[in-house]
């Protein structure tokens, strides 16, 4: 347990230069690299949107999605995506209301995930639709009894609070740009720099205000995005399909959307601190910390799965033995357990360890956590739906080429906005980073 | 002479073979004959005259051979179902005959496609229906076959709770946004920063909070599913499912019966689902009237490309000849409608 007890404090004159020096770095520099890996995600986007302009063009029926089976990848990608984006309210809210002073370098991360995996996660709504041009009509013609107007109100809230929760705290980092880049980056760069800061000069009034609106939106998302992906789950349970009968299907999600979230992020981190050289404020404390919490996630949900499958089973309808024998034994199990064993039992297992609980092990867990999630999506979708609600043949579904490649390319997208998202803004919260410095210099002193 | 008694043998054992061959013949007979006399029942029904959509009809039936009451008979109820000059009768109900050869039979009425029902309740035997009554009901208007008996009506639980839990979450939404507005305008003006877009923001937040309650306050508050009311009637649609097993679209050709008539496709490839069930045009899908039947090329192009957000149907969900059926079926209806 030593990483729970904070490190010697390595403070020396040069902390803060050598803070700003290294946030600053990515805004003006680009390797070849770089350049490949932004090529190789807009080839990944480019062949996604040639193969959503054909599914446009001749209908769904391009896809693997037939009249029993309607729902497939791009809902367990929409799913997927929401559940990501858990990971900044999570992160950035809880630790900041706690005050928990290793989370600063982690939050601004947090919070762009979130803002970059709701929108990537509405584009899959757009594209599992038919027809995406009548969208307007949820908003004219829609009707509130719908679960689905329920997710479009509570996505609306949880995107427009985040992206304000996202720019709030950014704006002394971005002022910090502004002032510190001049002549060394593009005009319109500037601008935005310029722009985003508010003409923030860090005046008494202008503290209270951004002290005012953090406080409030902190509080604020924590019970916006818990009902998010509650309301999410009642997309499912109010349906009328046998395996989605679940009261506990709420509880379910928000575990599985904080658990992929942390594991996306421990991800993310790793990438970000060794391309930019971020060892010294990304430390092996907030890996450990944030393993931690993905192990202690990954148990509640072995727990809710096990509160799924035991109320049902010990009831077994005929219905229900049906969607167990499909999702334990033949369709869908190689899905499932390599779901339940390599996604949470596995994480359990490399973080409990001392000798594997290293950057690179937890980066393992977390990718297979981050998988294992994505099947799970995908089995709740596929193998709910698969289960007759009338005595006809039970129906199959595989994803197409199409839905492969706009699956990919949403991806790509994501990755693509948490690219550019480093390129452009401060990726640590330095003021906040500075604020806390200062503070725990006081402390000692 | 043995020779000659050889041939006297083999007419004498032919003629054996010939009876044998009679008498089990005439064995059968008899035994068929006693089959039926057994099964020569009568069913006596004792039903009302007439029903009301959704509610629930009893019958009482009784099995009689000869005056005899037959026990632990099944029998059934059905009803004639047609579409598409198909008819056939489809099972509503079915029961056993207890010792005074009596049966309860029950089943919830739906929505007839005229005001008479005809039924039948029939005796079943191993090779089929045995004995067979007919009846008449006279079917009177009520609310569609599912109306909801779940759910709970409780009257201060309704959507103005919504509206307060909206109104709340999004006063702090744009009380935190507004503070970019006292950001910008606490500024000395050192610095070049746009004092517009701040104003935008704002704005653009407002919007998107406004908008919510504009869908929430229009909105029909009333369910679909539920009572009929004036903008979400539901008509009664054929049940394809009971003459035909549901094929689903997008099935092999191969495997549909080839002699569904132009009614039946146009039921079954979802054409009704948004032109209407006798294409008189409905909220999504228009009226195909002798306008649009006129060129029947263009109108066979226009399912095959599906204009307007229409379902495209290529040549493995409707074949050609199939179109033209469904064409055909149009083009009856139109002119018995507009002679």
């Amino acid at each position: 347990m030593e990483a729970l007890i904070d490190e010697p404090d390595t403070s020396d004159t040069t902390w803060e230069d050598r803070l700003e020096n290294k946030v600053l770095i990515p805004g003006t520099k680009t390797g070849l690299a770089f350049k490949l890996w932004i090529g190789g995600l807009l080839l990944v986007l480019l062949i996604g949107v040639v193969a959503y302009v054909n599914q446009y063009n001749n209908g769904l029926y391009v896809t693997g999605m037939r009249d029993r089976i309607s729902w497939g990848i791009y809902i367990a990608a929409f799913v997927f995506f929401a559940g990501i984006s858990m990971a900044g309210t999570l992160m950035s809210a809880i630790l900041r209301i706690t005050k928990a002073t290793w989370r600063t370098p982690v939050t601004r991360f947090a919070e762009a995930i979130t803002v970059m995996g709701l929108v990537t996660a509405g584009l899959f709504v757009i594209v599992d639709m038919g027809q995406p041009t009548r969208l307007y009509q949820m908003y004219l013609n829609g009707n509130w009894q719908s679960p689905l107007m329920w997710d479009m109100m509570a996505i609306t809230v949880y995107l427009t609070s985040s992206v304000v929760y996202l720019l709030i705290p950014m704006i002394p980092d971005l002022a910090f740009f502004r002032d510190g880049l001049p002549g060394r980056v593009p005009r319109a760069q500037s601008w935005m720099y310029g722009t985003l800061s508010f003409g923030w000069i860090e005046n008494p009034p202008q503290r209270r205000a951004l002290a005012k609106a953090v406080a409030i939106l902190t509080i604020l998302i924590i019970p916006v995005a818990v009902t998010v992906h509650t309301v999410l789950s009642f997309v499912f349970s109010t349906t009328v399909r046998v395996s989605w009968n679940s009261t506990s299907f709420g509880f379910f999600f928000v575990a599985g959307a904080i658990f992929s979230g942390v594991a996306v992020l421990i991800i993310v981190f790793a990438v970000v601190r060794r391309r930019y050289h971020l060892e010294e404020y990304i430390t092996e404390r907030q890996f450990t910390y944030l393993g931690y919490l993905m192990a202690a996630m990954s148990m509640i949900l072995i727990y809710t799965n096990a509160t799924e499958f035991i109320t049902k089973g010990f009831k077994a309808s005929d219905d229900d033995l049906f969607a167990f024998r499909e999702l334990f034994a033949t369709k869908f199990a190689p899905l499932f357990w390599f779901y339940f064993f390599g996604g949470l039992v596995l994480p359990v297992l490399i973080v409990a360890f001392k000798r594997t609980r290293t950057i690179t092990g937890l980066v393992v867990a977390s990718s297979f956590a981050v998988v294992a999630m994505f099947v799970e999506r995908y089995f709740i979708v596929v193998a709910g739906m698969s289960v007759p609600l009338m005595p006809y043949e039970p129906s199959t579904y595989a994803p197409t080429a199409t839905e492969w490649a706009i699956v990919a390319g949403g991806f790509a997208l994501f990755l693509l906005f948490l690219t550019v998202f480093t390129r452009l803004f401060p990726i640590l919260a330095v003021w906040e980073m500075k604020h806390e410095h200062h503070e725990r210099k006081e402390v000692t002193a | 002479m043995k020779h000659h008694q050889n041939s006297e043998q083999r007419r004498t054992s032919r003629t054996l073979a010939q009876s044998m061959v009679l008498l089990l013949a005439l064995f059968a007979v008899v035994l068929g004959s006693a089959g039926r006399v057994a099964a020569a029942a009568e069913i006596e029904v004792d039903a009302p005259a007439e029903s009301t959509v959704g509610e629930s009809v009893q019958i009482t039936a009784t099995v009689t051979d000869g005056g005899v009451p037959v026990a632990d008979a099944v029998v059934t109820v059905t009803r004639q179902a047609e579409i598409g000059g198909q008819s056939g009768f489809v099972e509503l109900d079915s029961g056993v005959t207890d010792e005074a050869g009596v049966v309860q039979l029950e089943f919830v009425q739906n929505a007839a496609p005229s005001d008479a029902e005809h039924l039948q309740v029939e005796l079943q035997g191993d090779n089929g229906v045995e004995a067979a009554t007919k009846f008449d009901m006279t079917v009177l208007d009520g609310p569609q076959q599912v109306s909801a008996t779940s759910g709970a009506d409780v009257g201060i639980i309704n959507k103005y709770w919504l509206i307060g839990v909206l109104a709340l979450v999004w006063f702090f939404v744009i009380a935190a946004t507004v503070q970019l507005l006292v950001i910008s305008r606490s500024s000395d003006g050192s610095t070049h920063s746009n004092r517009v877009i701040p104003y935008f923001m704002v704005g653009f937040v407002l919007f998107t909070g406004l908008g919510m309650f504009y869908v929430v306050l229009t909105q029909p508050s009333m369910h679909a599913n539920l009572a009929p009311n004036d903008e979400f009637d539901r008509v009664p649609t054929a049940y394809v499912g009971e003459v035909y097993p549901y094929l689903g679209l997008g099935g092999d050709p191969a495997d549909r019966p080839d002699d569904l008539s132009g009614e039946v496709l146009f039921v079954q490839a979802g054409c009704a689902s948004c032109h209407g069930i006798d294409a008189n045009g409905a909220i999504v899908g228009g009226e195909l009237d002798d306008g649009v039947l006129d060129d029947t090329d263009e109108f066979t192009e226009a399912i095959r490309e599906g204009p307007d957000g229409m379902p495209v149907y290529d040549d493995v969900l409707l074949s050609q000849a199939e179109i033209d059926r469904i064409i055909e079926f149009l083009q009856s209806t139109r002119s018995a409608a507009n002679p």
